[in-house]
């Protein structure tokens, strides 16, 4: 049940930001008055310039969709080897090395850290190395660095665990080679371990995108996200229009609480598998 | 999930008691707020307020947190209305803007070759902990300002023009000038005078004003408590307390629950959430808040004078008036606006619609091959909405408009570096020139170190007299000429000139318009009207 | 036990130092700071940008002023604000204690109900209450704290001025206890409305497992009372993994007061950290992220040890010298 429910939310909250964005017009343009009322010509209504909010708001949410599953893809990309080259150096110094490194990034929490980074550079592009790097592109990076510890420490448990196992022992006698056993063997089994986090994690990058917005170090204007749509409509509540403040947020909270739902539904699976 | 016959009496009961318990804490967390609210929903707004005012202290919000507290170094709005009840200068503006003595006795002196201007100076006043007004502390303000390493943003009006000052008693100063500068009467009715101990001190200002800094939480908020030995009529307040709330929708809430009387920078939106309350009054003035709109001529696609033409004509000035100001706002010409000396309400250079069909044939003319541009802004809401509004606007016409928005910092530095296109942000002066912006033409002189690349030796030739004149009238005219230049060749084209917009609470006299021509919120003047 | 305790501060603080000095490097390489905030008619000077540059003491070499960070706070010094020039010190003194008091109403308010809450679903599985609850804390989860402190911030303080922030933010404990638990409310129960949910929803997950399990019956078999059933074997059971839980519950309420902060414009630690880096105030940066790992890996550290003493699985293993 909650299962189904989780999947028609994120297939709505997907649907919205992948087919909402070719529906609807530009979200840039000034197609309406200041603040109008949600009607057909504007099924969200308008903001405070006169631009449609549901354009504004699928854009927002495809925004939101393709930073967060570009962080957590990134932060997989370099967590999984990482965790993975740990479990199998286990208690040796590339273990310790991997891990301490991964320790240092987590004196704060996941959520300050991105803050900070993305605070440091000012909300803009910046050169790094003679290299120009978009504002988004920082974005996905600070999102991405926060989970790379997370997802890290879970290749490497249950890669340990992997390792340690008889299967292993026996592939090992059989004379299989380490690297091979860590690719063909170790991997596919640590991947649902992994892919049932993915989906939480997704849930927090789409939180951690909309707070960035919300505190200015997000994506820039014009283009909107969830999280800069919330916070420029919390003064329009002042003079009633709650459309603005509403409609894009309980869009949001329909992404989180799917991805929420199904990621948990997939972590239950896993258990209830284990324990067959 | 073994249903249960093993589950007795007793456990039951249990269960009972413990329902009936969580019953009555859900309802005490649901009543609680609900209780601890009646205080407040019960009596009105306005009887809070006049309670709350029985402890003599006016309340302000404001909008940000000075980065500096010295008004030696900032000339910025930010740092000048926390300090506006705190110092005082040698000269002050009357209630008609004219510059009379205050820390000064009379008119300067000026020597018949214009180069030594005298000045004397009061010999009742004192500072904050007790010392005497002396010409040390006016001297010591302008070293402070004439040392680099201050920062100060005073020393590009006195760098080039003042050489020496010195003290020739307690009570009179010396100015010595490399040439005639007639500006200068405009910064001593400007400039602050801190006590010669306190100069340096970037957590501290000591003036001779009717109030003192008593505390301060850096960002967050400030405390000022009146000065009994003040040499004026003393304040009404017991004390001023300045409370930072960087988003206007909180700002505006806090005015309308009465937690502050008065708040400034109103959000333009928000503005008939305010006229429909009666408990508020809404103050909109011409005040030298300035568009500032420079574009890069050192580098495509601005070098482009039709280019720069296309992009003037097809500005939606408009738009910008009515979707970011909500109407509140004069269509803008050339750089110099309502409040400033130099408006020439006659100029009209471009209409209020863009001219869509004139600026299509500049872009035909143009040798550029650029069809879009960067417009870098500031990270505030305001910069991004007139981006916005303009982006779209420009679209219009085919031109591709990026938005970049940059923190004070990077903005800054991009300036410097001319690593900028079409650079955009709001500025509020006033408090360093007084019924002018003087600093906002400066990139318009092809000497200056900001010079945005735009070389005419005849405004340049404007611009150095308009400096160095003593009659207002003809420093006007010259204004007046420099900005409809700077209009009709694209150089300074702002899209409009906004409205100052503050708020305030009917339990306090309103504020003075004619004083905010300056910038000036002169709280200290202000008075509760139920006490 | 203690020793377990010791080994992990150890590892803890020299983990920290790495990540300080990290920061450290990082805040210098980045655009912002004081030079670049200089107004840019005072910046376009190139003189009185080096004089500037001098009189903050930001012309130094970095390993100069590095080695004079770390020396001064072996004295306990964390150095002036670049900007005002006020003690780094005295500004977390000020702030710290908004949001320990923010941090801990937050955290009542999340492990109070929220153990409630996993209780009586787990003990009425299936049953509506069960599906209350999870449907509760689903959504409690996913709501984003910012957007609701923003609806709050609005809708409740429009009608109730006395439960939003007063102007100053924040009225200390010390002055008005009263006045002080009630401004902070709102914002408490916004901020520990996701611990709520983690609570309860591990509690839940974890007691359904005991619950079911052979103690439980036996108990019960051999008469014992529900409440003792529930008390003497059930929660003790599931101490261990709820304390984890806890400690996933400070991560969240440390990063969630980044955000209830700026929303209700509270004076606290987090407000005063976003400002600092922003305009590149490398002093108060450092020290502000500096007090905040600290507390934060502080009691992450309490959490580790107070798993492992609650489990006695645990603490078989660091007996046998496998931390």
């Amino acid at each position: 049940m909650a299962d189904r429910v989780g999947t028609a939310l994120l297939g709505a909250f997907v649907l919205l930001a992948v087919v909402g964005p070719v529906l609807a017009g530009s979200p840039t343009a000034l197609v309406g008055d200041v603040l109008e009322p949600p009607s057909w010509a504007h099924p969200f209504g308008t903001d405070s310039l006169g631009r449609d909010l549901f354009a504004r708001t699928a854009d927002g949410a495809r925004t939101s969709l393709v930073v967060s599953t570009a962080a957590v893809a990134l932060a997989l990309l370099v967590a999984v080897p990482a965790g993975l080259a740990a479990a199998r150096a286990h208690g040796r110094w590339p273990d310790q090395a991997v891990m301490r490194v991964v320790e240092s990034t987590q004196v704060v929490p996941q959520f300050v850290l991105v803050v900070l980074l993305l605070g440091l550079g000012g909300a803009g592009p910046v050169q790094v190395l003679g290299v120009h790097v978009s504002t988004t592109a920082r974005i996905v990076a600070c999102i991405a660095l926060g989970f790379v510890p997370f997802f890290a420490r879970i290749a490497r448990a249950s890669a340990v665990v992997e390792l340690e196992s008889e299967y292993v022992e026996a592939l090992r006698v059989a004379g299989v080679g380490e690297r091979e056993l860590l690719v063909r063997d170790v991997a596919p089994n640590v991947a649902p371990v992994l892919g049932a986090q993915v989906l939480l994690a997704l849930a927090i990058a789409v939180f951690a995108e909309g707070g960035l917005s919300f505190l200015g170090l997000g994506v820039p204007a014009p283009h909107p996200t969830l999280g800069n749509l919330i916070a420029e409509a919390g003064g329009q509540l002042l003079d009633g229009a709650w459309w603005y403040a509403l409609i894009p947020g309980l869009v949001l909270v329909a992404g989180i609480t799917g991805c929420n739902l199904v990621g948990d539904a997939a972590a239950d699976r896993l258990v209830r598998s284990d324990l067959r | 999930m073994t249903p249960s016959p093993l589950r007795a009496d007793p456990s039951a009961r249990a269960t009972i008691d413990r329902r009936r318990f969580l019953g009555l804490a859900l309802g005490a967390a649901v009543s609680g707020p609900a209780l601890l609210g009646a205080c407040g929903a019960g009596t009105d707004t306005s009887a809070r307020v006049v309670r709350r005012h029985q402890d003599g202290i006016l309340r302000i919000g404001v909008a940000g947190a000075p980065s500096n507290i010295n008004p030696l170094d900032s000339g910025s709005e930010l740092t000048r209305w926390l300090a506006e009840p705190i110092v005082e200068t040698l000269y002050a503006y009357d209630a008609d803007l004219r510059s009379v003595p205050l820390l000064a006795v009379g008119e300067p002196e000026v020597s018949a070759d214009e180069l030594t201007w005298t000045v004397r100076l009061r010999d009742d006043v004192t500072f904050h902990g007790g010392d005497p007004l002396t010409a040390h502390d006016v001297v010591a303000s302008l070293d402070h300002i004439l040392d680099l390493s201050s920062g100060s943003e005073w020393i590009t009006y006195l760098l080039d023009y003042v050489q020496t000052f010195e003290a020739l008693d307690d009570r009179t100063v010396a100015i010595g000038l490399v040439r005639p500068y007639g500006l200068l009467r405009s910064h001593l009715t400007n400039l602050p005078i801190t006590h010669r101990d306190a100069v340096d001190r970037r957590d501290a200002i000591v003036g001779t004003g009717p109030y003192r800094l008593e505390r301060f939480t850096p960002g967050q908020s400030f405390t000022l408590v009146r000065h009994p030995e003040y040499h004026g009529e003393p304040g009404a307040f017991e004390g001023i307390e300045f409370t930072v709330f960087t988003d206007g929708a909180t700002r505006l809430v806090s005015l309308r629950q009465g937690k502050v009387d008065l708040i400034t920078s109103v959000p333009y939106q928000n503005l008939r959430a305010v006229e429909g309350d009666d408990d508020l009054a809404l103050v909109l003035a011409d005040s030298p808040l300035d568009v500032l709109t420079y574009v890069n001529l050192l580098a495509e696609p601005f070098s482009d004078a039709h280019f720069r033409r296309a992009v003037a004509l097809s500005m939606d000035r408009a738009g910008v008036r009515d979707r970011v100001f909500g109407g509140h706002a004069t269509i803008g010409q050339g750089p110099i606006g309502p409040a400033e000396r130099g408006w020439d309400p006659d100029l009209a250079v471009y209409d209020a619609e863009p001219d869509l069909d004139a600026a299509r044939a500049e872009l035909e003319q143009a040798t550029t091959e650029r069809r879009g541009f960067r417009i870098t802004v500031g990270t505030s809401q305001l910069g991004k909405e007139i981006a916005s509004v303009l982006a779209a606007g420009w679209a219009t016409v085919g031109l591709d408009v990026e938005i970049e928005q940059l923190a004070g910092g990077p903005w800054s530095s991009a300036w410097l570096a001319n690593e900028y296109e079409l650079l955009m942000n709001t500025f509020q002066s006033g408090f360093t020139s007084g019924p002018a912006n003087y600093l906002t033409l400066a990139p318009a002189h092809s000497r200056n170190l900001l010079s945005c690349g735009y070389v005419d030796p005849e405004l340049d030739g404007w611009l150095d007299r308009v400096w160095e004149t003593d009659h207002d009238d003809e420093r006007a005219g010259l204004l007046r000429q420099v900005s409809a230049r700077l209009a009709e060749e694209a150089v300074m084209f702002p899209p409009v000139y906004p409205r100052a917009a503050f708020a305030q609470r009917r339990e306090l006299t309103p504020l003075d318009p004619e004083q905010l021509r300056i910038s000036r919120l002169a709280p200290h003047e202000l008075r509760f009207t139920s006490s | 036990m203690i020793r377990f305790a010791l080994h992990r501060a150890a590892s803890l603080l020299v983990t920290l130092v790495v990540a300080v000095s990290g920061l450290f490097l990082v805040l210098h390489a980045s655009p912002g700071s004081p030079l670049t905030n200089l107004a840019p008619s005072v910046a376009a000077d190139p003189e009185a940008r080096a004089a500037v540059a001098r009189e903050t003491g930001l012309d130094r070499s970095m390993a100069e002023q590095y080695g004079d960070f770390w020396a001064s706070l072996l004295h306990l010094d964390l150095g002036t604000s670049l900007y005002d020039g006020s003690s780094v010190s005295e500004a977390i003194a000020s702030a710290a204690p908004v949001s320990f008091q923010l941090g801990l109403m937050a955290a009542a308010v999340a492990i109070g109900p929220g153990v409630v809450a996993g209780v009586v679903a787990a003990r009425r599985r299936g049953r509506p209450a069960d599906a209350a609850v999870r449907v509760l804390s689903v959504v409690a989860i996913s709501v984003p704290s910012y957007w609701l402190a923003v609806l709050c911030l609005v809708l409740v303080g429009e009608r109730w001025p006395d439960l939003v922030p007063a102007a100053g933010g924040y009225t200390p404990f010390g002055t008005d206890p009263v006045a002080s638990v009630r401004s902070l409310l709102l914002p408490a129960v916004v901020l520990g409305l996701g611990g709520f949910a983690m609570v309860a929803r591990s509690l839940r997950s974890s007691l359904v497992g005991v619950l079911d399990g052979d103690d439980v019956h036996f108990a019960r078999a051999m008469g014992m009372p529900e409440h003792q059933v529930l008390g003497r074997i059930a929660l003790r059971a599931v101490a261990p993994s709820t304390v984890t839980v806890v400690g996933l519950l400070v991560g969240g309420l440390v990063s969630g007061t980044l955000l209830v902060e700026s929303v209700f414009a509270l004076p606290g630690l987090g407000q005063l950290m976003v400002t600092a880096f922003v305009r590149g105030d490398h002093p108060l940066a450092l020290g502000t992220a500096l007090v905040t790992a600290v507390v934060f890996l502080g009691l992450n550290l309490v959490v580790d040890v107070a798993g492992v003493a609650l489990d006695p699985r645990a603490r078989r293993r660091v007996a046998a010298g496998r931390t």
